[in-house]
């Protein structure tokens, strides 16, 4: 069964890529030009592309985020029903990917989010598994979503830069392992809003640093930071500025690399004293803030043990 | 045989009851060996009594050559696979445990004489079975085509490698040809099965001797060498210290090298090293890509035609890895206490082919003090081609792995070369900054120079008695006690006394074993053949390694159900597994009884009975599982269980249950204290992840998994699997039904880390500080008020460091602490560790200025 045919009215699918200006809560994403592709907005008519195996998919309105209804993933869990080598199985949704849509490659993320009710009172540790199906024999991009919680929405933002082979998304699946819940479980996912977006010009979406604490003799203080937006001719720079009780210590200018990278910012040309450092990045007047790393005392200082 | 006039018959006279009888048939007897079609075994029911009952149980049926001693040819390993390549005809054909002599099980032929059933014309007749043979019973290793369970074969072959001479005795290779020099390939190995079997032989031509050393089977060898044939006649002469095997011998002169490197030994070595061309266009490279542009070469490095670049040793350095710029010109510094292992690594990137490479450390010195370099053991980091996961097929990367004894090695072109050191700090050297540097020097360009500070604290590491680490484990005195010969006897034996060495140094005190039998035989309830002699032997290697119990101890319990139901072995996770009758509880706990009686009768520490390994939650399983642990109680013994009690499928065994063994780190370590505090039981993880089933890259998750993330559990054992397993051809991870696991093998026994391994002891190496510091702090906290505010200050960073750790059930990937950010916390810990310490000796701290003066 195929996603979307020429003739479905599922086109709306190609309807639905535009070109939207994105407010978010963030402010690296206020004001900036996003592209954005529907693949399943929540109708009765998106629900009926899905393969459904063990469970039922329908759209409903108990639960939603954006749109006036939401992708219901329904499930009973039996034990004893199944497939008959499986009875203890995998209740699943499937969704196909018609071959001119495949190519996600372009696109920097997908964004959905999810709403959880039980019979249960907690979930078990994976409640959920994703998984997409790529290009070539048994590839694929599998994510368990051991975030979800009952009663609560939790939105993903998976970043298509960095699944190999995105050039040919041809399905995509939800599913869950019977074995993790009891006989009897009764289960209802809302999935609102499934989007694939692009940035139409330079955005830092987020930073971060990958460590918490250093040592003071170290060489550089490694920030990782996701960049959208970025053509490949193009030469984007952003300033990376560590402060010290709120005085700035040190101002590095680097470019700006597509997706997700590591920024390695120099410290040979300040100062390192133990303390506590808060790092920013600024790009096109808008900062991201990378956070704060703490430094302590070098081990091969002999006098500062 | 092909033609049935050509068959071969033999009466097998010398059966007796309740004994096993060995057949040896001389093959050089029967006419027409070169291409049996069929075997097969009958009775004749004229012969018996009308309701009489026979059982017959058959063991490994091979073949074997040369000298009698040699290289088997399994043509029927008696397993429920094989027992099913049987057509019985009035009698039936099982795998069964009931009795054996090598292997799990044997096959079991069943008749029931009946006088009125059977073939309408003859009812007293012929009961029968018999097998064909998959491709006539040539006496040639199997292709690797003809491996048919769909997974990949244990070794890949191609027709020169599926035959090989196999002797005991000195023999020689001569070949008339055309008066001159010459140049020889000679493949060595074997494709087929051969297990406890260690081969050495030299090959010599002329004045040139190499040895040739390897165990079991699945995997070759391949020794180039000059043969001088003057006098018109080639000669290698092959002299076994044990066995020699041989595949096959290419001789060529100078001219046509070009030649036959491309056309012959470049396709062979393909395939017997990678992939046959088929295969390989079944598999995918999905090698990680680096995205960020090269740093700016520095004019120095591009003039000399490589550049140097050092990662932390916990991060994957790929062939193609890309450098920071911050990663160039090294300067390696690290620390480490009295008696520690540390690693330094550092990365060569050519911009061109070097024929070789040298690498040399100097004595690293302090002052009059001296860290020798001949105790700095140099080792070179080899890719391998892993699957992603140790099962999927068809997708390989180019991973780092394992850590190669050193030697001069060519350097490839755009091609990194990771080196990892490793320093032993001697248990009496003296703290300080020991200074020295690495030396590497391409062939035919300037060398390069990185220079070390490696400090050596004055810190003794404490272990806590309360934690053990642990790991699976494939016990080479194992194979010491199925050898045949006195050098493969030799081999296991030292290997063995290596390996637990090598354990030892990277903080192992506590294996897995078993103890493993035949069911119970009819005549003799309570009494199982059970070797424990062998056991006893493990044991005292045990002590002499300080390693501590209790022991998990595997049990045969699946071959009591196989008996005492009836039916196979159930597959794994409990597959197909029904409910057993009550005898099945009831002959389990007398194993149990009978191995603890030896147990307390030769002294030996607590055994857990491990009888099921990995149990499904699916519903039989588990009334199979409150059976079996049941059952193992009652034999007033401790159970062993490999499943996640976090997963509510499992609840049922819980009052069964005295020790949880899971993969990840779950239950949380609150719901375990909270258990441990409520009844006795205990938890123990097989971190499985970031040891054995992965591509060997989660090295990093590996440290964190062993170090803070185990301090941060509730867990007191770590015990993965597994130290060393061999599936196939060990070289070669893309043969066998998974990869292979984890350390590897030097061809005399010795054992080869892998990167992974190198962090475990670290991650041991951090549990050891944070022990040290928590005891410290205990202590201190009765002292003077000084002395309490340090041991404050100290607790503060602990917590610190304890609220950075991202708890996780798996540390493998993602959201890992940075691999250097791992030896912050470490420093942050030692730290405190000198603090409390120079504050409990009441020494003056090595500050004063004049001490500093005379120093300099």
């Amino acid at each position: 069964m195929n996603f979307m045919s020429s003739n479905s009215p599922l086109s709306i699918f190609a309807t639905l890529l535009t070109i939207t200006l994105f407010v978010a809560d963030k402010p690296a994403f206020s004001q900036t030009a996003m592209e954005t592709l529907v693949i399943d907005d929540g109708t009765e008519l998106a629900a009926k592309k899905w393969v459904v195996a063990e469970a039922t998919a329908t759209s409903d309105s108990k639960h939603i985020k954006t749109a006036k209804t939401a992708l219901h993933f329904h499930i009973n869990v039996d034990w004893k029903d199944g497939e008959k080598n499986y009875p203890i199985g995998w209740p699943r949704l499937n969704i196909r990917v018609p071959p001119d849509m495949q190519n996600w490659s372009n696109f920097d993320y997908l964004l959905f989010s999810i709403f959880v009710e039980s019979s249960r009172t907690n979930l078990p540790a994976t409640p959920l598994g994703f998984s997409l199906y790529l290009s070539g024999k048994k590839q694929g991009f599998n994510r368990p979503f051991t975030e979800l919680q009952i009663g609560k929405w939790t939105d993903y933002k998976i970043p298509l830069r960095e699944i190999v082979n995105t050039n040919a998304c041809t399905g995509m699946q939800f599913h869950i392992s019977e074995s993790n819940y009891r006989d009897g479980d009764i289960l209802d996912f809302w999935i609102d809003s499934i989007v694939l977006t692009r940035y139409l010009e330079p955005v830092i979406t987020e930073a971060k640093l990958t460590e918490q604490t250093i040592t003071a003799d170290a060489r550089f203080v490694e920030v990782e930071a996701m960049a959208f937006g970025i053509e490949k001719t193009k030469h984007a720079v952003a300033e990376f500025i560590l402060t010290l009780n709120d005085k700035p210590v040190l101002t590095e200018t680097l470019p700006l690399i597509q997706g997700r990278n590591i920024y390695q910012v120099p410290l040979s040309k300040m100062k390192r004293i133990p303390g506590n450092y808060n790092i920013k990045i600024t790009h096109n007047g808008k900062t991201t803030v990378a956070g704060c790393i703490r430094m302590i005392g070098s081990p091969y200082q002999e006098d500062k043990q | 045989m092909p033609d049935r006039n050509h068959s071969f018959h033999l009466p097998l006279k010398q059966l007796t009851i309740g004994k096993w009888i060995d057949f040896k048939i001389p093959l050089n007897e029967l006419t027409n060996r070169a291409h049996c079609t069929e075997i097969g075994f009958h009775l004749s029911e004229s012969e018996y009594k009308d309701g009489d009952v026979v059982d017959f149980w058959i063991s490994q049926i091979v073949l074997t050559r040369s000298n009698g001693k040699t290289s088997p040819l399994v043509l029927d390993d008696a397993s429920a696979v094989s027992a099913k390549k049987w057509s019985p005809a009035e009698a039936s054909c099982t795998a069964d445990s009931t009795h054996v002599k090598s292997g799990k099980t044997s096959l079991r032929l069943h008749v029931d004489i009946n006088w009125k059933t059977g073939e309408l014309k003859y009812p007293i007749g012929w009961p029968r079975m018999s097998r064909s043979m998959p491709d006539g019973c040539t006496v040639r290793d199997k292709s690797y085509t003809e491996y048919d369970d769909g997974k990949p074969p244990p070794v890949w072959t191609c027709p020169l490698s599926q035959d090989a001479v196999v002797s005991d005795q000195p023999s020689e290779f001569s070949a008339r040809v055309k008066p001159g020099k010459y140049n020889a390939w000679v493949l060595c190995g074997l494709s087929n099965s051969r297990g406890s079997q260690f081969y050495d032989f030299d090959i010599v031509s002329g004045s040139e001797k190499q040895r040739i050393q390897f165990e079991n089977s699945f995997q070759y060898r391949h020794v180039f060498l000059k043969v001088d044939a003057s006098d018109g006649k080639a000669k290698i002469n092959f002299t076994p210290h044990s066995l020699f095997a041989i595949c096959g011998v290419v001789l060529w002169q100078d001219i046509d090298t070009g030649i036959v490197q491309k056309e012959i030994i470049a396709p062979i070595r393909q395939i017997t090293d990678f992939l046959p061309p088929d295969e390989l266009k079944k598999w995918t490279l999905d090698q990680p890509l680096d995205t960020h542009p090269w740093p700016k070469i520095p004019t120095k490095d591009n003039d000399n035609g490589y550049l140097i670049f050092q990662k932390h040793w916990a991060e994957c350095v790929y062939p193609n890895t890309i450098p920071h710029n911050g990663e160039l010109d090294p300067e390696i510094q690290t620390f480490a206490s009295l008696g520690e292992y540390e690693p330094l690594t550092f990365t060569i990137h050519p911009f061109r082919s070097f024929p070789s490479v040298t690498v040399k450390i100097s004595d690293l010195k302090c002052g009059k003090n001296v860290i020798s370099a001949s105790t700095i053991d140099i080792r070179r980091v080899r890719y391998l081609n892993a699957r992603p996961n140790y099962t999927t097929l068809h997708v390989y990367r180019v991973v780092p792995d394992v850590l190669m004894p050193y030697e001069p090695s060519p350097l490839v072109s755009d091609e990194n070369t990771t080196f990892w050191l490793t320093v032993h700090v001697p248990d009496n050297a003296k703290p300080g900054f020991y200074k020295g540097a690495v030396t590497v020097s391409p062939d035919g360009t300037a060398p390069a120079t990185i220079p070390v500070t490696f400090r050596v604290l004055p810190i003794r590491l404490k272990e806590d008695p309360d934690k053990i680490f642990g790991i699976y484990y494939h016990d080479p005195l194992d194979s010491w006690q199925r050898a045949v010969d006195e050098p493969s006897k030799a081999y296991y034996l030292q290997k063995s006394e290596w390996e637990l060495q090598d354990m030892v140094a990277h903080g192992t005190r506590n294996v897995t074993t078993g103890l493993w039998g035949p069911p119970e035989k009819p005549d003799k309830p309570g009494v199982f053949d059970i070797n424990f002699d062998l056991m006893e032997k493990k044991i005292a290697a045990w002590r002499r390694y300080n390693f501590k119990p209790p022991i998990v101890v595997g049990i045969n319990a699946e071959g009591i159900y196989a008996k005492r139901s009836g039916k196979d072995h159930p597959g794994s996770h409990l597959k197909g597994i029904s409910k057993p009758p009550p005898e099945y509880g009831q002959e389990l706990t007398r194993m149990c009884r009978f191995i603890e009686a030896e147990r307390i009768k030769r002294g030996w520490p607590e055994f857990l009975y491990y009888p099921v390994d990995e149990p499904s939650v699916q519903p039989d399983a588990i009334a199979f599982m409150v059976d079996t642990l049941k059952a193992v109680q009652a034999a007033g013994v401790k159970t062993y269980v490999t499943a996640d009690p976090s997963n509510e499928g499992f609840a049922p065994l819980k009052p069964y249950v005295d020790v949880w063994c899971t993969q990840p780190y779950l239950p949380s370590r609150e719901i375990i204290l909270a258990d441990k505090a409520a009844r006795k039981v205990d938890y123990w993880c097989y971190p499985n992840h970031v040891n054995g089933e992965n591509d060997h890259t989660p090295v990093n998750g590996a440290r964190m998994t062993y170090g803070f993330g185990f301090w941060r559990s509730g867990f007191t054992t770590l015990i993965p699997w597994i130290y060393r397993a061999d599936v196939g051809n060990p070289w070669n991870y893309l043969d066998g039904s998974a990869m292979d696991f984890f350390n590897r093998t030097e061809d005399d026994g010795r054992p080869i880390p892998v990167a992974m391994w190198e962090a475990y002891r670290e991650g041991y190496d951090d549990y050891r500080y944070v022990y040290t510091l928590q005891t410290l702090i205990t202590k201190a906290k009765t002292g003077n008020a000084k002395i309490r505010q340090l041991a404050d200050d100290a607790e503060a960073d602990l917590k610190y460091i304890w609220n950075q750790i991202r708890v996780q059930p798996k540390y493998k990937y993602d959201d890992l602490w940075a691999p250097r950010e791992a030896d912050v916390y470490r420093w942050m810990v030692a730290s405190h560790i000198l603090k409390l310490q120079d504050s409990e000796t009441h020494r003056p701290k090595s500050r004063s200025f004049f001490r500093r003066w005379f120093s300099r």
